[in-house]
């Protein structure tokens, strides 16, 4: 009969609470019965007592007056003295029957007693006169008086009075008899129910610490069988782990970590997990740094990271350490406590060296015999061996092109297989576009001209500023002007544009060539992927360009594209990210209203806090050098310009000289370390870094603008 | 005359790259096959720029760059490192180690001595 489904604790508690005020009150009532019952029975007794003594009184009271009478009339016919016996002391023996009579009566039975009082009497009365008749000798009226019946009458309404008492008694003791019955049938059955009350009341609270002590010992049974397989599954990890409290000092360990570390348990617990490892950090900053780590599964968990551990014996090896912030109650309880799992990774990294070093020498021994081939052939070529017959000539070109295409598909497949495994190295950092599209023409210009294509680069027109690789990036648009010239016809002209696309800067490679063809639109940034076999022998590519450009843009957190061009040909895209001060000018490029700000600076990072303290006040426009400062000027729109006078190699002065002398009504602020430099005169404000905040910039900037914007107006 | 020595282990490409740099009249060219005979030939023949192939068995070009710095008489000769790990991270932490230039494997014959000519500039 056990419950099917687990009794809530707090429902346990309740009933076992009930069941155990319940019994007692169930005896208390038991008892209250009982005693009442026993009171009622003690009552019933005495009057039940009363009664009997009452019935036997009036049957004493009958009996002794029949008794007279019988004397009476003994006397009467004999007139023998001796039958006079019991009428000598009828008188005293009957008074003190009716005194007992009288005790205890109510009023209804004092009159009845009365009325056999006044009978009696009369009776005695009579008796009397007949014993005095016959004393007298008148025996004749004795009999007379006997036989007119006045005795007998006064016997009867003695008796008849005496019978309805009797009655009345009898009456009393029944209803008595009965009431007790039923009442002792109610206290039966009220104790019954009670007795049973607490019978269930025991069992329920029985069965309820049986089912909970079961419960209990499941739930022990069940963490004890949990807590084993956890410790079993913590001891037979091969990964080393760790408990660490919020210090980053050790709780617990298991076995791997002494096979990895030579350390017992007893010599690393409660010491800092510090000593394992090769860090230059201190326990403070190790304990900060633990403070960010998250539990697995949340943002910032199960950080990863490479570490040297440190042998007891102090030999290195590197690991990997996934670190994450225990999720249980345990926090509640205060500080939190982390698990460090800790892998020996010297196995892998020594794999991943031995790699490397393979890429790296089969690009050295591949290379190597490609130098002697490639520059035989070149010098062949070049003439350096004597002239050469033109059949010769075009063999050994033929040769020497596909030298060097090899050498490009080696370097491409070197790209791709670093871009894969991760080991491509990218230099980003703040960076404008102008120069890369500039250095491309450059590069590309010679290839331009050898298939009659024109090509034209065209930059917006303030500078922008990226976060970039320069040298990745000029590989990339390389590889994309590189494709637009081959799949151009001669004559036609390849467009680089340079626009703002979002917060990206797209730089655009437009082409008037055949565009590419449907079914290759989906593999086209795959790798070794041409539009057709004989596009490699033709155009000397390698396959790989796409894919390489492709990873190289993602790289940089952008893209890349392709679109059909109006009037014929393809359209190349590459979006990367804007430099943040400028994604921020973006950003409210929405209000066109704001003026224009021209801020020259030398420092990259005063440009960024320049530019971020304008939001919302006016649009900056960040440049490092003086030609691009320049080129943003002509654009003609600037409100203002701000200038550091130290500026590296060009002097900032200068600059702002010819700067008052062109435009004379530009408002100029000098913005710079040093005041002690003779152009500080002719700008209108003199602001320097160490005195002045970013914050008095801006509003010194914003009035010189309105007030000229008044003085215009 | 410009004296010009090339170190390099692959007996082909000291060939090649000696017609190479002989294409500019300007240039005397010397070969050393190792470290070794680098350093002696450095010290018999005073040579004016020294092209040092990186990968080599025994003394590589970086070693004998120190090796070179370490005597006073030669701490200002002008080194030009030629490799073929051509990557371009590892062409900038050649440049950090006191070698005026990087010329990478494959080179253009053609071009070779206009490169060293620049590099020197």
């Amino acid at each position: 009969m056990l419950p099917s489904r687990p009794v809530t604790p707090i429902l346990r508690h309740g009933l076992l609470v009930l069941a155990f005020f319940l019994v007692p009150l169930s005896l208390l009532g038991v008892h209250f019965l009982l005693v009442d019952e026993f009171d009622e029975v003690g009552q019933y007794r005495v009057t039940a007592e009363r009664t009997v003594e009452t019935r036997n009184q009036l049957a004493q009271l009958l009996a002794l007056h029949l008794d007279v009478e019988t004397a009476v009339r003994g006397y009467t016919l004999t007139g023998d003295a001796s039958f006079l016996g019991p009428y000598a002391d009828a008188i005293p023996r009957r008074d003190a029957q009716f005194a007992r009579l009288r005790e205890g009566a109510d009023s209804e039975r004092l009159s009845q007693l009365d009325r056999l009082l006044a009978l009696s009497d009369e009776k005695l009365a009579i008796a009397a006169q007949n014993v005095d008749d016959v004393r007298a000798g008148r025996g004749d009226d004795a009999r007379q008086l006997i036989a007119s019946g006045r005795g007998r009458r006064t016997m009867d309404a003695i008796r008849s009075l005496i019978a309805e008492i009797d009655a009345q008694e009898a009456a009393a003791l029944s209803s008595l008899t009965v009431s007790g019955a039923a009442s002792r049938r109610d206290v039966e059955r009220s104790v019954s129910l009670l007795l049973v009350g607490i019978a269930v009341s025991l069992a329920i609270a029985s069965l309820l610490i049986f089912t909970s002590t079961r419960q209990r010992r499941e739930a022990l049974e069940q963490v004890n069988r949990l807590a084993k397989r956890q410790k079993a599954m913590f001891d037979s990890a091969v990964d080393g782990m760790l408990w660490l409290d919020a210090r980053g000092d050790i709780l617990r360990m298991n076995p791997s970590i002494s096979r990895m570390f030579g350390y017992t348990e007893a010599e690393l617990v409660g010491r800092n997990n510090l000593v394992l490892m090769h860090t230059e950090y201190s326990q403070a900053e190790s304990q900060a740094w633990l403070a960010t780590v998250g539990t697995a599964g949340e943002n910032g968990a199960g950080r990863r990271q490479e570490f040297t551990g440190r042998r007891s014996d102090g030999a290195s090896f590197e690991t990997e350490v996934a670190i994450s912030r225990v999720a249980s109650r345990l926090e509640a309880e205060g500080e939190p406590h982390y698990v460090a799992s800790i892998r020996d990774i010297s196995h892998r990294k020594r794999a991943e060296r031995m790699k490397n070093e393979f890429v790296s020498t089969v690009s050295h021994e591949l290379r190597t015999p490609l130098t002697s081939i490639g520059g035989s052939l070149g010098l062949v070529l070049g003439g350096a061996a004597g002239p050469l017959e033109e059949k010769t000539r075009r063999l050994i070109g033929i040769a020497h092109a596909n030298c060097e295409r090899l050498i490009r598909l080696i370097n491409d497949i070197l790209d791709i297989e670093k871009i894969e495994s991760g080991r491509m190295e990218f230099d980003i950092r703040r960076m404008q576009v102008a120069p890369l599209l500039r250095r491309t023409e450059d590069a590309m210009a010679a290839f331009a001209q050898k298939h009659d294509v024109k090509l034209t680069v065209e930059l917006p027109p303030w500078p922008q500023c990226i976060m970039g690789d320069p040298d990745r990036l000029e590989q990339l648009v390389t590889n994309l002007v590189s494709n637009a010239i081959k799949h151009s016809p001669a004559g036609e002209t390849v467009e680089v544009v340079a626009t703002t696309h979002r917060r990206f800067a797209r730089i655009e490679v437009r082409d008037r060539g055949s565009g590419i063809p449907t079914e290759f639109r989906d593999r086209i940034f795959g790798k070794f992927a041409m539009a057709d076999a004989s596009d490699s022998r033709a155009k000397g590519g390698t396959g790989l360009g796409l894919s390489i450009s492709r990873e190289i843009a993602r790289h940089h957190d952008g893209d890349i594209g392709y679109a059909d061009r109006e009037g014929g040909g393809t359209v190349f895209h590459v979006d990367i990210p804007l430099a943040r001060e400028q994604a921020i000018n973006v950003s409210t490029e929405a209000d066109k209203s704001l003026p224009l700000v021209l801020h020259l600076d030398d420092d990259d990072d005063t440009l960024v806090v320049v530019a971020s303290a304008f939001a919302g006040k006016a649009k900056v426009v960040s440049v490092g050098s003086i030609p691009d400062a320049r080129s943003a000027l002509a654009d003609g729109e600037v409100a203002a310009a701000i200038i550091d006078l130290a500026l590296g190699e060009e002097d900032g002065g200068e600059f702002a000289i010819e700067l008052r002398n062109s435009m004379p009504r530009l408002p100029l602020v000098l913005f710079t370390a040093f005041d002690d430099t003779a152009e500080t005169s002719m700008a209108d404000r003199l602001l320097i870094k160490s005195r002045a905040s970013v914050d008095d910039l801006v509003e010194a900037t914003v009035s010189l603008i309105a007030r000229r914007r008044k003085e215009a107006a | 005359m410009m004296r010009v020595l090339y170190v390099d282990d692959e007996p082909d490409i000291r060939e090649i790259a000696e017609m190479a740099l002989e294409l500019d009249p300007q240039f005397e060219v010397r070969t050393a096959a190792t470290g070794i005979a680098a350093l002696e030939l450095i010290e018999e023949w005073k040579p004016d720029v020294a092209l040092l192939d990186v990968m080599m068995p025994q003394m590589d070009g970086p070693t004998l760059l120190a090796r070179l710095r370490e005597d006073e008489r030669y701490a200002d000769l002008p080194v030009i490192f030629v490799t073929a790990r051509a990557q371009p991270s590892e062409l900038q932490t050649f440049s950090t180690l006191d070698a005026v230039g990087v010329i990478a494997k494959p080179f253009d014959p053609m071009t070779l001595s206009e490169k060293v000519r620049e590099l020197l500039e």
